[in-house]
């Protein structure tokens, strides 16, 4: 009986070590997870129509314009409580794209802590600290192949080609925007409607935000643009004053249309 | 008695074994860290991003890397196609036509040393890291000319690299990020600092003789300005003169500095190289217009253009630049030629692996 005792008494003290050694995986019953994620869709629109790839609108300046392909940055996406506390999405860094090859314009915000929110913010482009070297492993900044500049590092926020239609050669011809440098990033800040299901997070309720990206917007928000005039504007000097009425005209081109409850 | 001690011992030995599997796991290989150290006339540390530590495994990578013309579109050009080791680097010519398209390049292919403490990269200072610069010559299409996408496809097949990429960067997968990050830690270790002049400061055993020395002052009272300590650049921007009119054209190449920073001011300025090796880097300046040491003295003697962002240095004289007499020129020059580095040039570290 001595010998058994002995036996367990070193079986237990083995075991005990085992115990030690788990303590730090030791399944601690945790509180419900009281998160969910939240989806942000930007629906791509000129005016007040859905917009097509590589279909001629009329913009603000009576130009007739159809754009091909159209990639942005957002990024540093924030929701905000009516008690002005607010939630930073780490690592939000987003390429939304629409091009022939791929149309992606919803992205997932994961792990938002539940509550009611009031307010959407986000900054199209990327910020300086990020924008300083385009060897980033954060987000979508790895695989911006297209989005990026090399001989004056940094990210290109916008990057929209397509065609304008020019009266004087009777054909439509080449038209790029590429904007970038830290001077044209633009944090957007949106009101959650009133009218819609309010934007209420909790693990039985991960809401769909309903964003209109007004593509037109980007010929005529503030500053009304003259294609004909100024067809390519992108990172060299002689085109830093334009590309700023672009970045303050992308900056004017969100809307929440509405919010989805589940 | 036996047999419980046979059980005590088996169970025991399950039991110690179970606890301590998952300290006896193999560890993961972690890349060896490495410090690279410079003399002290360069100031013995040498920088690096906390991103991208030196790892003696990241290291050989990035040298393998450079020296491989599987990063061009046409797996012919490398690195040191126009970054040539005998050259302190460079590629001999004025604008290089050694890229995929055999186009000239619009600016001359820069000397690889002492590049750690740089502050910008290029001639205009654009690329903000090493690690972003990189990506401008793969992607170039008159230089590498490489769809990076197709690059990491490439270096995923090639069975070669598989065990270098994890061995360097175990956590993470052969991308365009480890790739660049491995060619910058080697860049990195590209010192220059063992040059006669460099004996000679140090008190290493390194002579200058008499003329050398004169060439000496006369470069500490002359040149020093901006080819400053024993970098022999102040990592600075400057107009020396070289023209007096800046077009737009070509994206604004001709504004140099200014078409980084957008400033009037920065046009028409470049970067101070660094006079390290100069004998071996002709032809010289930024569009590499000047064949020899002897036409670029002649130029500051002579040939200094007048613009709004001419470098003050330059007229302090009644006529642009610095007046260089026969004499002083020669003896400059001898001095320049102890700037050169034989141990740089043929370090077996910077040569590609036998």
């Amino acid at each position: 009986m001595k010998k058994y005792s002995f036996l367990l008494l070193a079986a237990g003290l083995l075991l005990s070590a085992c115990d030690n050694d788990d303590d730090d995986k030791k399944v601690v019953p945790e509180e419900p997870a009281k998160s969910a994620s939240v989806e942000l869709e930007f629906d791509s629109r000129f005016g007040t129509e859905d917009f097509t790839r590589n279909k001629a609108y009329v913009n603000q300046h009576g130009d007739s314009v159809a754009v091909g392909s159209m990639l942005y940055f957002v990024s540093n996406v924030e929701l905000l409580k009516a008690d002005g506390s607010v939630y930073k999405v780490p690592d939000s860094y987003y390429l939304i794209e629409n091009t022939d090859q791929k149309v992606r314009e919803k992205v997932i915000l994961p792990n938002i802590p539940a509550g009611e929110y009031t307010r959407l913010r986000f900054m199209v482009g990327v910020d300086s600290l990020r924008n300083k070297s385009i060897n980033n492993a954060v987000g979508d900044l790895t695989i911006s192949n297209h989005m990026t500049w090399e001989w004056s590092t940094g990210y290109m926020f916008l990057n929209l080609n397509g065609m304008y239609y020019n009266p004087a050669s009777k054909t439509f011809e080449g038209l790029f925007y590429e904007i970038g440098k830290d001077y044209n990033s633009r944090t957007i800040e949106l009101d959650f409607p009133a009218s819609t299901p309010k934007m209420l997070v909790n693990p039985e309720h991960s809401p769909k935000i309903h964003i209109h990206a007004n593509v037109k917007t980007i010929f005529g928000g503030p500053n009304i643009l003259d294609v004909k005039t100024e067809p390519r504007i992108d990172g060299t000097p002689q085109h830093a004053a334009s590309s700023l009425k672009v970045a303050d005209n992308y900056a004017a081109m969100f809307r929440i249309d509405h919010i989805h409850g589940h | 008695m036996i047999r419980f001690r046979q059980i005590l011992w088996f169970s025991g030995l399950v039991v110690v074994s179970a606890c301590t599997k998952p300290e006896n796991r193999l560890p993961e290989p972690a890349p060896e860290p490495f410090t690279v150290t410079a003399p002290e006339n360069l100031g013995k540390t040498v920088p690096f991003p906390d991103r991208n530590p030196f790892t003696r495994e990241g290291i050989l990578l990035g040298r393998k890397l450079f020296y491989d013309p599987t990063l061009s579109a046409n797996n012919k050009i490398s690195c040191a196609t126009c970054h040539a080791p005998q050259k302190a680097f460079t590629d001999g010519l004025a604008l290089g036509t050694l890229g995929v398209s055999g186009k000239a390049l619009h600016r001359n292919a820069p000397t690889l040393q002492n590049l750690a403490w740089h502050k910008g990269w290029f001639w205009d200072g654009g690329a903000k890291d090493l690690e972003s610069l990189n990506f401008g010559p793969l992607k170039h299409e008159d230089e590498m000319g490489q769809d990076l996408n197709e690059l990491v496809t490439e270096l995923k097949n090639n069975p070669e690299y598989a065990p270098l990429f994890k061995a360097a960067f175990p956590q993470d997968s052969i991308s365009t990020i480890t790739l660049t990050r491995a060619l910058a830690q080697f860049q990195r270790t590209l010192i220059s600092a063992n040059s006669r002049y460099d004996k000679y400061v140090r008190k290493e055993g390194g002579k200058l003789d008499e003329q050398e020395l004169e060439g000496l002052t006369i470069f500490q009272q002359k040149c020093s300005s901006c080819h400053a300590t024993d970098f022999f650049t102040d990592f600075a921007y400057h107009n020396n003169g070289l023209d007096n009119t800046f077009p737009d054209d070509f994206e604004a190449v001709a504004w140099g500095r200014g078409r980084i920073s957008e400033k009037p001011a920065d046009i028409g300025k470049y970067k101070t190289p660094t006079l390290r090796n100069i004998a071996l880097t002709a032809p010289y300046m930024h569009d590499g217009r000047f064949k020899t040491l002897a036409e670029v003295l002649e130029h500051y003697n002579s040939g200094v253009k007048k613009s709004a962002t001419l470098d003050a240095e330059l007229q302090k004289n009644p006529m642009p630049g610095i007046a260089l007499t026969e004499s002083e020129k020669t003896k400059l020059i001898a001095f320049l030629n102890t700037l050169t580095d034989p141990e740089f040039v043929n370090n077996p570290d910077f040569l590609p692996a036998r």
